[in-house]
């Protein structure tokens, strides 16, 4: 084994190319959540609709940016819209992305242009800024409310399908790479949406109760259990997905499950076996399951679902993990691997990574100065 | 009390301006998309005539022996023929121009060498590559920063004895790292079910036998004699008897180190030993044949060896 040929031992698409589909999978999951509320009318989750409509929206800023981080001509990152080919999947990325930012900002502005105006009422510079978002129109009565509303739950509802496409984009991308075993399945289109879901869901319920806490707001328990609910349900489906995926392959004992099996067991065997499925999957679904099947105590509920959910966020981050970078360290000869880890400090190392990950939170605290994201939270009693 | 009808108009403005927006994104695409893109392909068409107009910096290996023949022949013969001078001196219109006064690179130290030569796994394992550090130890330099061509001349860097277009054919060389990732032990003995591999003890067996019990026993046979592959199944031999390819390892110099190899003072040493005028033209191995390995008697044929005999 160890045949690596001479132009595989670098691995090229970095901890950046991990982040990317895993930031937009932030964002489907986010918009999901707020869809549910508006489209939906699951009014339960009225507690984090807005909050997670902004998630949305914000994580959706700092999507391209590992992608910018990892190019080596970033300044011409426009071309893919300018001159685009479209012989290449990728080529899509960029009328995707614009229309569903589109999306998202025209639905932040009619579901909270009540905010807004309230704000631009008041003087400052921030209220200048909610007057130039408004476009100087600061009119609003119930005929306008109603408006907002109508339009509001259209948009909400075309942008199910775009959240879709824009993650599902990113697992057709690997997925139709057929000279790499490990990625080339239909099913990771599939995979990659619920895995988007899960993350999404759980980034919101990681930072509703972190926020809670800090600010000493009493949790919407009706919104977390109901969270809760979807969050053991789209990561039952998720996991199983991965986990139908291997197990067909490894059935089938095709040419290529000769090196699969041994990139599971040798290369992935921590991160893919033991990290994603028996700590970051198995302990989240029975934490998630005792409290979606018994009733709790909320103060014990609320940590299990605190503790499931950032373990979750972890997990769709291995899953990201292992396959952006499980399937560059597989040889086309199918007889050897290569080693890929990250720098500290490089371009595309883990520090960027971090601040990459960091920066959307801080723009969420941003945002909630502008206009509240959380109008319905009551302090603890 | 009667409904209050929906009202749109406030929305009209943020539409507005999308569609604005869009227009402006649509001219701007007209104007940025370059006249000639597509007619030839997914590029710029006039791309090609541009680059067509550019004159060449680089001028070539016929340019340069116009002037430096002599250099010329001592490159040509040996390791770095094929490697165009450009590729070391950097484009030489500039210097053509001057009329041979500056105008080309000199390159110094050791990176210029080290961007062919250093040790990355992604090279073939044929090719010529060190870990500085190593290397150094090996031919017992002690001090780091001494410069590659202390030893190496650039431009016949292992002083061949003899062209190396015109060396014996010879079956392929085989290395560990021709296969392996990450292995670079190349002494490490052939596991149990690997495949054959082409060793030179299977032909020159008694020699390799020989070789084993003296003093440069742990030098590959490859090291001496020097291997250039040319196929997927054949390459160029060449047993580089020239002085200065042994005094790459023992000539004293201030830089070597105290365990380095036996070290001579050069052209002193064979002066000092000679005992006749003939004395005086004598290679190496000529007096030192005894410490490398024994000549071969008779021709040792293939498979002298038994193929499951001793492996390293």
């Amino acid at each position: 084994m160890d045949f690596v040929f001479p132009n595989e031992l670098n691995v090229t698409w970095t901890v950046m190319i991990v982040l990317y589909p895993y930031i937009t999978g932030l964002v489907a999951g986010a918009f999901i959540v707020s869809s549910l509320y508006h489209v939906f009318s699951r009014t339960e989750l009225k507690a984090v609709a807005r909050f997670s409509l902004a998630s949305a929206f914000v994580f959706l800023l700092f999507a391209p940016l590992p992608l910018l981080m990892h190019l080596g001509q970033p300044q011409r990152a426009f071309n893919i819209m300018i001159t685009p080919n479209f012989a290449s999947a990728m080529a899509g990325f960029g009328f995707i992305y614009t229309a569903y930012l589109l999306v998202l900002v025209l639905e932040i502005w009619f579901v909270m242009r009540s905010s807004f105006i309230e704000r631009a009422r008041c003087r400052g510079g921030v209220a200048a800024l909610c007057r130039l978002i408004l476009l100087g129109n600061l009119h609003e009565d119930e005929g306008t409310r109603r408006a907002d509303h109508k339009i509001a739950r259209f948009l909400a509802g075309v942008g199910i399908p775009l959240a879709c496409l824009l993650h599902g984009y990113v697992g057709f991308l690997f997925g139709s790479l057929k000279a790499n075993p490990w990625w080339s399945t239909p099913l990771m289109f599939v995979i990659f949406i619920f895995s988007a879901i899960v993350s999404g869901i759980a980034v919101l319920i990681f930072h509703y109760m972190v926020v809670a806490r800090l600010n000493g707001w009493k949790l919407d328990q009706p919104c977390i259990r109901s969270l809760t609910g979807y969050l053991w349900g789209f990561m039952i489906i998720a996991v199983a997905l991965e986990l139908l995926e291997v197990l067909s392959i490894a059935y089938k004992q095709t040419e290529e499950w000769e090196v699969l099996g041994m990139l599971i067991r040798r290369k992935l065997w921590i991160s893919y076996v033991i990290l994603q499925y028996l700590v970051f999957s198995l302990i989240p679904f029975l934490l998630l399951g005792i409290n979606t099947l018994f009733k709790l105590r909320d103060r014990l509920a609320n940590a299990m679902i605190w503790i499931a959910a950032t373990m979750l966020l972890v997990q769709v981050l291995l899953m990201r993990w292992n396959v952006v970078v499980g399937g560059q360290l597989v040889s086309k000869s199918m007889r050897g691997f290569t080693d890929y880890l990250p720098g500290v400090w490089e371009k595309e190392g883990l520090a960027v990574a971090a601040a990459i990950f960091t920066l959307p939170f801080c723009i969420l605290w941003l945002f909630n100065k502008i206009v509240p994201l959380f109008p319905e939270a009551k302090p603890r009693t | 009390m009667d409904k209050k009808p929906t009202s749109y108009r406030h929305t009209i403005w943020p539409f507005a301006l999308i569609g604005a927006a869009l227009v402006v994104a649509l001219v701007a695409r007209s104007q940025l998309v370059p006249a000639s893109f597509g007619d030839a392909g997914h590029f710029r068409a006039d791309a090609i005539e541009e680059a067509r107009r550019i004159a060449p910096r680089h001028l070539g290996q016929s340019d340069c022996e116009e002037c430096h023949d002599d250099v010329a022949h001592l490159h040509d013969k040996d390791a770095h023929a094929g490697v165009a001078c450009e590729t070391c001196h950097g484009p030489g219109a500039d210097h053509v121009a001057a009329g041979g006064d500056g105008g080309i690179q000199r390159p110094a130290g050791q990176q210029p060498c080290l961007v062919c030569h250093e040790l990355m796994l992604a090279r073939p394992g044929d090719f010529a590559q060190i870990v500085p550090a190593e290397h150094y130890r090996l031919v017992g330099v002690g001090d780091e920063r001494t410069e590659c061509i202390a030893c190496h001349d650039p431009h016949e860097p292992l002083f061949m004895d003899h062209d190396l277009r015109t060396a014996r054919l010879h079956p392929l060389i085989h290395r560990c790292r021709d296969c392996h990732a990450g292995r670079t032990d190349e002494t490490m003995a052939r596991p149990a079910g690997h495949p054959a591999i082409f060793q030179c003890d299977y032909c020159h067996g008694e020699i390799a036998r020989g070789f084993a019990d003296r003093p440069h026993h742990r030098m590959r046979c490859a090291t001496c004699h020097l291997f250039f592959r040319e196929s997927e199944s054949a390459g160029r031999i060449l047993r580089d008897t020239d002085p200065r390819f042994c005094l790459l390892c023992h000539r004293g110099a201030e830089f070597r180190s105290s365990d380095a190899p036996p070290s001579i003072d050069w052209p002193d040493h064979r002066a000092d030993m000679a005992e006749h005028a003939t004395d005086l033209t004598k290679r190496c191995i000529d007096c030192h044949q005894d410490r490398i390995h024994p000549l071969r008697t008779d021709a040792a044929a293939p498979g002298d060896t038994p193929r499951g005999g001793k492996e390293s």
